[in-house]
């Protein structure tokens, strides 16, 4: 029985993240290899009373905005939108020219690339330095005198439309904001609104940018992350090999105690049936999946190796971790605080670890509030083309002799 | 047998739509509203058929070096009035959005605080919080209150004291279309049967940040909104909450309650042109009306009004409405008005308004007025405009359509509480 009745297909996986070139490196960094440090950024804002403030953030990630999308007016788009751009035209389908790799092989004419593209992408920061901004000229100019530019940049939804606006996506075009949970609404929203058939495919994304108007929105303690990551999916066809995104839950647990209702929720998760496995650790390089590496491919899945999880509550993470000895992987801990985007960044990061692992292997991504709010979704890789070696290409991630990555 | 709480593709009904025939019926069973006819969903439509034109001079803010000084501000006694209603919060919008839950639940008889329903909220807003920092717009520079305009979530904390939320809570923030994607969201997870009860709302405060973009840009109307009307010169902007309840009909009737309406059809799209201005041939717009009847098995001659997004600005209504000509072109030319004459433009807590007074219009049988409408603008000559005394007509369908800076559209069709969809 495969590990979901059916489900969406991972198509593509864009990334901008400081010190994380590609998803291998993304699932090695989820398996325990360290980031670079983040140095201590000043972060100011001019004409009022905020007075500077010192944070532990990563250098501005350059976007690297692929040759193949217009770069006509660049200039004047926001720094998150440049961001969600480059992540998501990396994610979407490759170029003809440009041999894509095998877990995200489609054909041109293949039914589930015709049809209207959706794009749902989720932040917390977008357009709030340039509210901002406004404010501060509505404060120091005379009416009239602030920039037509600003406004219409200082809302939630640039990069979204940036997205649709520049690869020319005319499906439905979400923007979620709020907590982690955030990040899983908008692959949840995307899931019904492709199964409703409002979209035959769709690019869910999340992002963040770091300036001293966010800083009073991010968790203390954690860096202040700045980036963006990219989903191409699409419904999954029978047999299909690949990253699956496959049954989730969204719901509000109550606050008195929510650490035993999150172990729950993890619990209640995990597929019927799936044994003891070892997974990614939120320190050292965990000793890898040795049920992962056993197991036939193609045949019945390993079950849940372990959980990704972005809350701004470590205690509540590190009560997690006890969770029938499985690991959990703190999204915040190791990446940093992306706000809304965290819920979204941890899917990345378990899509991610899933294409590094030999096939069949399953991770949960969890995202908790404050308040209660929660939402979780399983991740995992199915029909894996050979028994030992990972979904990537060979171009794309080194494989070890025991199918760990290096 | 106790059903999976998990969903996924597999797990929601595939059997939908106009090819889907399973998809369970939609129901609108509360409205709540804080607008600027003050506090109650009944307030708002008592205003709109009263024909009372409610943007006025902004009181909130000092606007008198501004060109366009109007907003269509919540009555300042209104807003006092909240404090006997719900605990205080540094942002208004998250009070005005509790305020409207409440309101919407009572008017369903949903209990507020229970756990025995799994009750979610999804709520569009185009801010969120924001708005919170304009108070520290004075002379010379900005001084900065609190830290809330940077924690978009903390617009559903009044929200979650005064309601049990047990479900999903998901904020969406599209642009101006945001009160339709909250309503389009909370259909599909009651259709999927992830909640037994829908809050969905839409809200927006009056904000200083959007006064001064839309001077900047020079879209404010001087005066008064006139959608449609060749003479209008711009917007003016709102706030308040609205809210609806969804639920399935058959949860309604088997509690004994009654549905107000039913959602027939919902359907997204984007533009994908350009960030401030709609498509010429506004094809997002087309495309949701389009999907909105194919969903509810409808054609255009079944729509009864077109509640249009009619900002009052000069290039969006004309596209506005040479889009609903041609993608409701029939027997018989669309009949449209916009509420926005005399509402101003809410944002975020717009396309839930609208969506209440159509709520209404189909319990009335009346089709509301275009009431600022002095001269038809020759080019909006496709649809037919309802005069500004409003018509008294059968209502069975009214579409409401939203659409924004961004380019995301979202329609929704509503119709009578006992129509069966197609």
């Amino acid at each position: 029985m495969p590990p979901v009745d059916a489900c969406l297909a991972v198509r593509g996986l864009g990334l901008r993240l400081p010190g994380v070139a590609d998803a291998a490196e993304l699932a090695r960094v989820v398996d325990g290899a360290p980031l670079p440090p983040a140095p201590v950024r000043r972060f100011t804002a001019p004409d009022t009373d905020l007075a500077p403030l010192d944070r532990r953030t990563h250098a501005p990630v350059p976007p690297r905005i692929p040759t193949a999308v217009a770069g006509r007016g660049l200039r004047a788009v926001p720094a998150e939108s440049l961001l969600a751009l480059a992540a998501a035209a990396e994610a979407y389908p490759t170029p003809p020219d440009h041999p894509p790799d095998p877990w995200l092989a489609t054909s041109p004419d293949d039914p589930v690339q015709t049809g209207p593209a959706a794009v749902l992408w989720a932040s917390s920061s977008a357009g709030l330095a340039e509210y901002a901004a406004l404010c501060v000229e509505a404060a120091t100019l005379d009416p009239g005198l602030t920039s037509p530019t600003l406004g219409p940049a200082s809302a939630f939804n640039g990069p979204a439309a940036t997205v649709s606006i520049r690869l020319g996506l005319d499906g439905p075009n979400e923007t979620t904001t709020g907590g982690t949970a955030a990040g899983l609404t908008a692959l949840v929203e995307a899931t019904r609104l492709l199964a409703d058939g409002e979209a035959a495919r769709a690019l869910v994304g999340g992002s963040a940018t770091v300036s001293r108007w966010t800083l009073p929105g991010l968790a203390d303690g954690f860096v202040a992350a700045e980036g963006a990551a990219c989903l191409a999916v699409s419904p999954c066809r029978d047999d299909e090999p690949g990253i699956r995104l496959g049954r989730f839950h969204r719901i509000t647990l109550d606050r008195s105690d929510l650490a035993a209702q999150c172990r729950a929720l993890v619990r209640a998760a995990r597929p019927a049936g799936s044994g003891s496995a070892a997974g990614p650790s939120a320190g050292a390089p965990s000793v890898r999946r040795a049920s992962e590496r056993d197991a036939a491919a193609g045949g019945t899945p390993a079950g849940t190796v372990g959980t990704i999880v972005s809350t701004v509550d470590t205690e509540l993470a590190e009560a997690l971790a006890v969770v029938g000895g499985r690991p959990v992987w703190h999204l915040e801990r190791s990446l940093g605080d992306f706000g809304a985007a965290g819920g979204l960044l941890a899917a990345a990061c378990a899509v991610a670890y899933c294409a590094s692992a030999p096939a069949p292997a399953s991770l949960l991504a969890l995202a908790i509030e404050p308040s209660g709010n929660a939402a979780i979704l399983e991740v995992s890789s199915w029909g894996a083309p050979t028994s030992s070696s990972g979904w990537w290409g060979e171009r794309s991630r080194p494989v070890g002799a025991s199918g760990s990555p290096t | 047998m106790t059903p999976s709480p998990y969903s996924g593709i597999g797990a929601s009904p595939l059997a939908r739509d106009r090819t889907r025939p399973g998809r369970p019926a939609v129901v609108i069973s509360g409205v709540g509203a804080v607008s600027a006819a003050g506090l109650g969903a009944d307030a708002l439509w008592t205003a709109v058929t009263e024909r009372r034109v409610l943007t006025g001079p902004v009181a909130r803010f000092d606007m008198s070096r501004y060109p366009a000084r109007c907003g269509a501000e919540v009555p300042a006694g209104a807003v006092v009035d909240l404090d006997a209603m719900v605990p205080g919060h540094e942002s208004l919008a998250a009070r005005f959005l509790a305020v409207a839950a409440l309101e919407a639940l009572r008017n369903a008889g949903v209990p507020e605080r229970s756990r025995a329903h799994r009750l979610g909220v999804f709520a569009g807003t185009v801010m969120a919080t924001r708005p919170i920092l304009d108070r520290g717009i004075g002379t010379r520079r900005l001084d900065v209150p609190g830290q809330g305009w940077a924690r978009p979530d903390t617009l559903l904390d009044i929200l979650r004291e005064v309601v049990t939320v047990t479900g999903p809570t998901a904020l969406f923030a599209p642009g101006c279309a945001a009160g339709n994607s909250a309503i389009a969201a909370g259909a599909r997870a009651v259709a999927a049967d992830e909640v037994d009860v829908a809050v969905c709302g839409g809200v927006s405060e009056l904000s200083l940040e959007i006064l001064a973009m839309f001077t900047s840009l020079r879209a404010l109307a001087v005066d008064t909104v006139r959608p449609f009307d060749v003479h209008r010169r711009g917007t003016i902007p709102g706030e308040g909450a609205g809210v609806l309840v969804l639920e399935r009909a058959d949860r309604v009737a088997a509690r004994g309650g009654r549905a107000l309406a039913r959602l027939l059809g919902c359907a997204a799209a984007a533009d994908a042109h350009n960030p401030t201005q709609p498509h010429p041939d506004g094809n997002g717009l087309v495309s949701t009306i389009h999907g909105c009847l194919d969903r509810a098995g409808l054609t255009s001659d079944d729509v009864d009004w077109v509640c249009a997004h009619g900002t009052g600005t000069q290039a969006s209504d004309g596209i506005e409405a040479r889009a609903v000509a041609k993608a409701l072109a029939g027997r018989r030319r669309p009949v449209v008005s916009s509420v926005k004459g005399q509402l101003g433009h809410a944002e975020g807590a717009a396309a839930v308004l609208e969506a209440i007074v159509a709520v209404h219009a189909l319990g009335a049988d009346l089709v509301p007025g275009n009431v600022t409408l002095i001269e038809p603008d020759p080019a909006c000559g496709g649809i037919d405009l309802v005069e500004p005394a409003g018509r008294p007509a059968p209502v069975g369908v009214v579409l409401s359509q939203a659409f924004g800076f961004g380019g995301g559209v979202s329609t929704v069709l509503l119709g009578k509480a006992d129509r069966a969809a197609g």
